[in-house]
């Protein structure tokens, strides 16, 4: 690699406040809300590895979205404490983190119960974290923060729903196949962005 | 009066010769960043024919290579990708796409049936070169976002179109036709490693 690219590297793992986006939403509630949950679907360094990570417990079990459920809220509780902590090297490890799940989802036969908990706690925080994006606990509106938790839980859980009902409606070998080949067309998108991301730092491309 | 065609034509040549802004490349964000990846393994015949030929080797290989090739393909692809949006040198990349397109070609025009681990490799090495290609051409001032989902979109769609030409292996005419359509590959792999296309 040649060390122009180290260094871009070295800068985007460097420990800096992050600040990819600001919440400007003001006093109006509703829009608070929105702004919350709007992070999460618009930005896709923190919606592609929900997803994957959606497709990961649908994959692991039937029930694997419900059963992960406890330990997902729990990270997004730790990624939430820990928010006010983290620089933009949070960009570069939410997106590698959701490359690894969306690569194991696809090419695992059968997602075990172990990385299954993991992931979905670890992708948890860092959603979280990378979603308030330095800010620390009520430093912004609640309804932000709800909005933010809201986007998290419905993006993962309509993943993994519409993964479920793929496979119980059509219980045939090729539609287990499909969900993989959609979990690896994401980590392939994933991993370009992150390449990307690793050439022009952060808020590059886009992002 | 009556519109033959060659009224038609001479009514339509001055709108060609027409001076108007090129917008190819000139747009931002997450549209033209989709359009620009989405089109780029699509408007390739060297990467066309070597995306369908995964897609159309896996028929002839069964299951679950049929599944586990396209299922390998994205990734490999996305981390050649990868290497070259950040510079990491591919010696021969031209050729190993032309080559791709013969080899690949060549291996349904024979019907070759190859373990699946050989079938994954030959694949994931010609997925390298292609996808070197296509990150080394990323335009820096579309969405890399967008882009990426474009590329990675367009290329397992072509994937698919392989993929449903396998079909036609179900009959014994069929598979001569695919068999066919693999010499025809390998032909214009070949023009591209020749320098005639």
């Amino acid at each position: 690699m040649k060390p122009r690219y180290l260094s871009a590297l070295a800068l985007a793992v460097a420990p800096t406040s992050a600040a990819a986006h600001s919440f400007e939403s003001g006093a109006d509630l509703y829009a608070q809300f929105v702004e919350g949950a709007g992070v999460v679907v618009t930005y896709p360094a923190v919606f592609l590895p929900l997803l994957a990570l959606g497709l990961f417990l649908s994959l692991w079990h039937a029930e694997g979205m419900v059963r992960a459920w406890p330990v997902f809220l729990l990270g997004q509780l730790a990624g939430i404490a820990v928010a006010p902590l983290v620089g933009e090297w949070i960009l570069p490890l939410m997106m590698g983190t959701g490359l690894i799940v969306g690569a194991l989802a696809a090419l695992l036969p059968h997602p075990g119960r172990i990385a299954a908990l993991f992931f979905a706690g670890l992708l948890g925080i860092l959603a979280l974290a990378l979603g308030l994006e330095g800010h620390a606990l009520f430093e912004l509106p609640v309804l932000i923060h709800l909005g933010l938790i809201f986007g998290t839980n419905a993006t993962v859980a309509l993943a993994a729903g519409i993964a479920r009902l793929a496979m119980d409606r059509v219980p045939a070998d090729w539609m287990r196949i499909t969900l993989r080949v959609a979990a690896s067309w994401i980590a392939a998108m994933l991993m370009l962005i992150l390449a990307f991301t690793v050439r022009t730092g952060p808020g590059g491309g886009g992002l | 009066m009556q519109r033959t065609p060659l009224h038609l034509l001479a009514a339509a040549l001055p709108l060609l010769v027409l001076a108007s802004a090129a917008s190819a490349h000139t747009g931002e964000g997450i549209n033209t960043g989709f359009a620009s990846g989405f089109w780029h393994p699509i408007l390739g015949w060297d990467h066309v024919v070597a995306m369908v030929a995964v897609g159309l080797w896996g028929a002839f290989l069964g299951k679950p290579a049929i599944w586990i090739l396209p299922i390998v393909f994205p990734l490999v692809m996305a981390l050649g990708g990868a290497m070259g949006v950040v510079g990491v040198p591919l010696p021969a990349v031209e050729t190993g796409i032309a080559l791709s397109g013969v080899i690949l070609g060549l291996l349904i025009a024979f019907a070759v049936k190859a373990p699946i681990w050989v079938a994954a490799v030959i694949v994931g090495i010609f997925a390298i070169f292609h996808g070197h290609a296509h990150g080394g051409e990323l335009p820096e001032q579309f969405s890399a976002y967008g882009y990426a989902v474009g590329f990675v979109i367009g290329t397992g769609l072509l994937h698919l179109v392989g993929i449903a030409l396998g079909f036609l292996t179900k009959s014994s005419v069929g598979t001569w036709a695919a068999r066919g359509i693999g010499g025809a590959i390998a032909l214009v792999g070949a023009a591209f490693l020749f320098g005639l296309a």
